[in-house]
């Protein structure tokens, strides 16, 4: 198993789903969504420590390498995963 | 009337640059056949170069400017952001080697040409290694259109249209997402390394029967 293919099993053992248009990790009860590319970049206890924060009441939280500064793209976004 | 999308501003772009795209490919392509054309003359029986010219296509281009942003949607809000000139990749040469010695000639002389160009390879397997070698920047014909050079061991090539039939058609955004999940990327890198260790031991075959039939 691969680094990469390790974490995507932590993240599918966590609940999260993969999207496999917008290639994203997304969980909706916990409204938390990590890009490929973030999954890719960062460590195992990186990605653990950001699934431990919880449930985010306010909408989702988007953990990508990009500034995902657009409100406008944040909200087409949260369509797409639903929830 | 209707704002024009992001995509709609692109595909106009691409129709401004169709001509460049053309011209920068012809330059690529004539040059490297020329470059390579001694080495062809001169190669045996079971040895192969296979030169592969494409343009890449409007929607195809539009396409992988969008997978870029990790959202995969445009911001429709700064459409400013984006210009297909940005792509390495809108005239593209393929040269598919076999076997590995040969690889390594083209290689050379791929760098004595387009040592200036960017070096941009292909990397896979455990440990990583390079699958392929890939190289892009400007011919002299524009200064608007880059262009990719790839050179690649045949029976990868040959894999990679396979995948590429298959998964990547503009149309099939699911499948292509699909490939690029981590789980299904590992085990296509278990066929290219199939495929390395097929091309080695062939080789190997062939240079044992070289010197059991000298001559």
């Amino acid at each position: 198993m691969t680094d990469l293919t390790e974490k995507e099993a932590l993240l599918e053992s966590a609940g999260y789903r993969y999207h496999f248009d917008r290639m994203i990790y997304f969980n909706r009860a916990t409204r938390r969504a990590f890009s490929i590319e973030f999954v890719e970049d960062h460590s195992h206890q990186e990605i653990q420590q950001l699934m431990n924060d919880g449930p985010n009441l306010n909408g989702w939280i988007f953990h990508f390498n990009q500034d995902l500064s657009s409100d406008r793209v944040k909200r087409e976004l949260a369509i797409t995963l639903g929830g | 009337m209707m704002q024009r999308t992001v995509a709609d501003l692109l595909r106009e772009e691409y129709f401004l640059l169709s001509p460049d795209i053309k011209r920068v490919l012809h330059q690529l392509r004539t040059d490297v056949e020329h470059n390579l054309l001694p080495l062809a003359l001169g190669l045996k029986h079971h040895e192969r170069i296979q030169i592969e010219a494409r343009v890449k296509e409007c929607d195809s281009a539009v396409d992988a400017l969008r997978r870029r942003e990790e959202s995969r949607q445009f911001d429709e809000g700064n459409p400013g952001k984006y210009t297909l000139t940005s792509l390495p990749d809108l005239a593209g040469l393929r040269v598919l080697v076999f076997p590995n010695p040969k690889l390594d000639k083209v290689l050379e002389i791929a760098h004595a040409n387009y040592g200036d160009w960017i070096s941009d390879p292909v990397i896979g397997g455990t440990p990583p290694r390079v699958r392929a070698w890939k190289y892009h920047g400007y011919c002299s014909t524009s200064s608007k259109v880059r262009a990719e050079l790839q050179v690649v061991p045949m029976l990868t090539g040959l894999f990679w249209q396979v995948e590429h039939d298959a998964f990547y058609k503009p149309r099939d955004p699911l499948l292509r997402g699909a490939v690029n999940k981590p789980m299904v990327r590992e085990h296509a890198e278990y066929v290219y390394d199939a495929f390395e260790a097929l091309e080695k031991v062939l080789e190997q075959e062939l240079q044992k029967y070289r010197e059991q039939n000298p001559g």
